[in-house]
C-alpha cells in the first residue's frame, strides 16, 4: 500500500463523520420546516382540489379545478385581490416612509433621544388587540378623537370605521401606526453601518442634507431597505388580526383582503377547499413579490459587483 | 458513536412505549363505570357563557351540582368568548377531538348534525319532561340535543334615563320608538337607541338582524326557494335604515360599548335579547328594577336564538356525558340551571323564582314572546343560514352605509346568495 492510499483509508472515516454530524445539525431545523411548513403547504394545496369541508376535514373528495375556477369567476375574488394590493402597497410604503424618517431623525445626537426611541417602538410593542381597542376609541363617531378634533376644527365628521370611504384608510393608519416601528429599528441599525467620515467630508464640501442622504446614506441602507420591503410586503399579504378585529372585512367589502376571505370561508362557511384555494393564489402573491425581489437583489449585486 | 446511538435509540423508543402504555392507562381511569354501575370520570363541558361576569359563575355553580348527584364525576370546564369559541368547537370536532359536552348556537347545531359529529341523546332523555320545542333538535327521530336555553328579544329601556326626559310609555311602532329616541337625546345627554350595526360583529349581527324582516312578517325561504327580497323583508330594512339614519344611535359603538353605556345610565331603549338584558342587573348602575321591557316595536313577532346542548360523538366519556344529559333534564338538573339563564325557555317547563321575578320585572315580556317567536334558522337551507346570510347583511350594510335602495340591496342579495351556498 502506497502513502497516499494509507492517507486517503484514514482521513474517509473522519469525513464521512463530518459529513454525517452536518447532516444531523440541520436535521432538526429541516424536520421542523417539514412538519410544520412544506407538508402542511402542502395539504393546503391538496385541499384546494377537494370539497372537503371544516366539520370532516379528511372526508374531501376530488374535484379537480372547480374551487379555483369558481374562485377566478367571482367578483368578490378579484374585489379581495385588489384589496390586498392597495392594502399592502400603501403599508409598505407608509411604514417604508414613515419608518426611515424616523430612524433619520433618531439617528442624531439630542436631549432625550433615547426616551424618544423608547416611545417610538412602544407601538409594535403592543399587543395588536390593545391596539385595536384604541383604535376603536379613536375611531368612534361620536365621542372618538378623530371626530372631537374634526368638530372643533369646522372639518365635519366622518364614520371611520363605518363609511365605506374610510373604511380601509382606517385600518391602513392603524396598521402603518402598529408596524413602523419595526422598520424604524432595522434602519436605525443600518444607519450605524455608513461612515462618519463620509458624511463630515459631504458637510465640507458643502453638501445640504437632502444631498447627503440620496448620495451617502441611500446607497448605504438600501440593501436593508430591500429587505425591509420584501418582509414588509409578505408581511401585509399575511396580515389578519388588525384588518379582522378593525372591521371583519367591512365596510361593503371594503377592507375584506384575502386572507379575511379565507378566514371567512373556513370558519363562517365552513368551507375549508376554496379557503385552501384562496391560500393558495395569497401564496402566489408571496411567491411573485420574494421572485421579483431576488430579480431586483441579483441586479444590484451584479451592478455593484462590475462598477 | 454507532453504539452511543444505538443506546440512545432504544432508551427512546423504551420511553415512548411507557409513555404510550402511561397514555392508555390514563385514558381508561378517565372513562369507567363503577360497581354501583354509574358512569364516572372526568367530563369537559363547553360553553362561552361561563366567561360572562356574574351570569358564567352561577352556570357553572348550577352545573357543578352534578357533581353531588353523581360522586364519581367530576366536571372540567372549558370556555373562550364566543367569536373563538364557535371555531374552535368546529374545528375540534371535526378533527375527531373536543369537549364531551357543550352548547352550540341553532345553526352550528344544524351543521355539526348534518356532519354526523353529535351523540344520539334517546336514552338520556327517555321518560323526561322536555318540551315539544326540543323536537326541533330531533334529526331522523335521534334527539341530538337538548335546549339548553332559548332567548328572545324585547324593546327594553333604562328607567332612569327615559323618566329624565320625561317619557312614561313605551314606543309601540318604530315610528313612536324614534321619536321617543330623539325626545331622549333632547332632554338628556343619553344616547337614544341602539343595536348592532358592524360587520366586524356579523356572527352576533345577523342573529340579532332578524327581529326586523320577521316584524314585518318576512322570512329568507318559503322552504324550499329563498326569498330574500320579498316586500315583507323590503319593509323590514326600511325600518332599520329609518332608525339607522334617525340620527338616535351612537353609530360606530359595538355591542359591548353601548351596552356598558346602557348599564351606566347613559342609553336609553335597545331591542336586546334576556341572556343580555339579565347581565345588567349586575356589575353597572342598575339593577333589574331600573329595566323596563316592552313588546318589540313591529306587528309580528320576532325571533329567538335557541342554544343547545349536545354531546361529542366522539367523546371518550359518551356513557358519562349521557348521564350527564340525563340529570340536566331532570327536575334538579333544570332547577339547579335556572338561576343562571334568568328569563329564558329551558328545556323543560320550569317556572321563574319568585325572587327572580320579583327582582327581574322585565323578565315576563320575554317568555311571552317565547310562544311567538321564530327560528334564526333559514327553512330549507338550515345548514346553510350563515352563507346566505353572511350575504344578506352585506347587502343591510350597503344599505345604511351607502344608501343603497334597500329593495335593490336585497335584489342583488336574492341573486349571489344561490353562489354564496355552492
Amino acid at each position: 500500500m502506497t502513502l497516499s492510499a494509507e492517507v486517503t483509508e484514514r482521513v474517509a472515516p473522519k469525513k464521512r463523520r463530518r459529513d454525517l454530524a452536518r447532516y444531523l445539525y440541520i436535521a432538526p431545523a429541516t424536520l421542523y420546516v417539514l412538519m410544520f411548513a412544506v407538508v402542511p403547504m402542502v395539504r393546503g394545496v391538496w385541499l384546494g382540489f377537494t370539497d372537503t369541508k371544516l366539520t370532516n376535514p379528511s372526508g374531501g373528495r376530488f374535484i379537480g379545478l372547480d374551487n379555483y375556477t369558481s374562485l377566478l369567476g367571482s367578483e368578490a375574488f378579484w374585489n379581495s385581490i385588489r384589496t390586498t394590493i392597495l392594502y399592502t402597497l400603501v403599508t409598505v410604503i407608509g411604514t417604508l416612509v414613515l419608518g426611515t424618517s424616523a430612524a433619520l431623525a433618531l439617528n442624531r445626537a439630542f436631549a432625550g433621544r433615547a426616551l424618544l426611541r423608547g416611545l417610538l417602538t412602544f407601538p409594535y410593542a403592543m399587543p395588536t388587540i390593545a391596539a385595536v381597542l384604541v383604535f376603536i376609541w379613536i375611531y368612534n363617531p361620536s365621542s372618538g378623537l378623530f371626530n372631537r378634533v374634526g368638530r372643533v376644527l369646522g372639518i365635519g365628521e366622518a364614520g371611520w370605521l363605518t363609511d365605506p370611504e374610510y373604511g380601509l384608510a382606517s385600518v391602513l393608519i392603524a396598521t402603518i401606526w402598529k408596524v413602523f416601528p419595526i422598520v424604524m429599528l432595522i434602519v436605525l441599525a443600518a444607519l450605524q453601518s455608513v461612515p462618519e467620515e463620509l458624511r463630515e467630508a459631504a458637510r465640507v464640501d458643502g453638501a445640504d442634507a437632502l444631498s447627503s442622504f440620496r448620495g451617502i446614506v441611500l446607497p448605504h441602507i438600501m440593501p436593508t431597505l430591500r429587505i425591509v420591503a420584501l418582509l414588509m410586503t409578505i408581511w401585509s399579504i399575511r396580515r389578519f388580526e388588525i384588518i379582522y378585529l378593525l372591521t371583519g372585512g367591512g365596510p361593503v367589502e371594503t377592507t375584506n383582503t384575502v386572507v379575511v376571505s379565507i378566514y371567512r370561508r373556513a370558519f363562517s362557511d365552513l368551507d375549508l377547499s376554496t379557503a385552501a384555494a384562496l391560500g393558495v393564489f395569497g401564496l402566489l402573491l408571496s411567491f411573485i413579490v420574494t421572485v421579483a425581489f431576488f430579480i431586483i437583489e441579483t441586479r444590484e449585486t451584479r451592478k455593484e459587483a462590475s462598477s | 458513536m454507532n453504539l452511543k446511538l444505538h443506546r440512545g435509540l432504544a432508551a427512546t423508543a423504551t420511553f415512548c412505549l411507557i409513555a404510550g402504555l402511561a397514555a392508555c392507562a390514563d385514558s381508561g381511569e378517565d372513562n369507567q363505570d363503577t360497581s354501583d354501575g354509574k358512569a364516572a370520570g372526568t367530563l369537559v363541558v363547553a360553553n362561552y357563557q361561563f366567561l360572562e361576569s356574574g351570569r358564567g359563575e352561577a352556570l357553572w355553580n348550577g352545573l357543578l351540582q352534578y357533581e353531588s348527584a353523581n360522586s364519581d364525576a367530576k366536571l372540567e370546564q372549558s370556555a373562550s368568548p364566543y367569536l373563538q369559541y364557535v371555531d374552535k368547537i368546529n374545528t375540534e370536532l371535526g378533527a375527531g377531538a373536543g369537549p364531551d359536552v357543550f352548547v352550540i348556537q341553532e345553526a352550528q347545531f344544524a351543521t355539526l348534525a348534518e356532519a354526523g359529529l353529535l351523540a344520539t341523546l334517546n336514552s338520556a332523555v327517555e321518560g323526561s319532561d322536555i318540551t315539544d320545542l326540543n323536537s326541533g333538535l330531533k334529526i331522523d327521530g335521534n334527539q341530538l340535543g337538548v335546549i339548553w336555553e332559548q332567548v328572545t328579544y324585547a324593546l327594553i329601556a333604562n328607567k332612569n334615563v327615559i323618566e329624565d326626559a320625561g317619557i312614561t310609555e313605551m314606543p309601540t311602532t318604530v315610528d313612536e320608538l324614534i321619536a321617543a329616541a330623539l325626545q331622549v337625546q333632547e332632554r338628556t345627554d343619553a344616547s337614544g337607541f341602539a343595536v348592532r350595526h358592524l360587520m366586524s360583529e356579523f356572527e352576533s349581527w345577523w342573529m340579532d338582524y332578524n327581529v326586523w324582516p320577521f316584524g314585518f312578517d318576512g322570512a329568507w325561504s318559503d322552504g324550499e326557494e329563498l326569498t330574500i327580497d320579498s316586500p315583507e323583508n323590503i319593509a323590514g330594512l326600511e325600518a332599520y335604515k329609518a332608525v339607522y339614519d334617525a340620527g338616535i344611535m351612537p353609530l360606530g359603538d359595538d355591542a359591548s360599548t353601548y351596552r356598558t353605556k346602557f348599564k351606566e345610565n347613559q342609553l336609553a331603549f335597545m331591542i336586546e335579547n334576556n341572556g343580555a338584558t339579565l347581565s345588567f342587573t349586575s356589575g353597572g348602575a342598575i339593577t333589574g328594577q331600573d329595566i323596563e321591557s316592552s313588546p318589540l316595536p313591529f306587528e309580528y313577532p320576532g325571533q329567538h336564538q335557541r342554544i343547545v346542548l349536545a354531546v361529542n360523538a366522539n367523546s371518550d366519556n359518551k356513557a358519562l356525558a349521557l348521564d350527564f344529559i340525563k340529570w340536566f333534564v331532570s327536575p334538579e338538573g333544570q332547577t339547579a340551571i335556572r338561576p343562571g339563564l334568568g328569563a329564558s325557555t329551558l328545556a323543560t317547563d320550569v317556572p321563574l323564582g319568585a325572587d327572580f321575578e320579583a327582582a327581574n320585572p322585565w323578565a315576563q315580556t320575554f317568555l311571552d314572546a317565547a310562544a311567538t317567536s321564530r327560528s334564526n334558522l333559514i327553512p330549507g337551507f338550515e345548514t346553510e343560514t350563515k352563507p346566505i346570510m353572511q350575504v344578506i347583511m352585506q347587502a343591510v350594510e350597503r344599505s345604511i352605509t351607502q344608501g343603497q335602495d334597500p329593495a335593490a340591496a336585497l335584489a342583488e342579495a336574492q341573486e349571489q346568495a344561490p353562489a354564496a351556498v355552492g
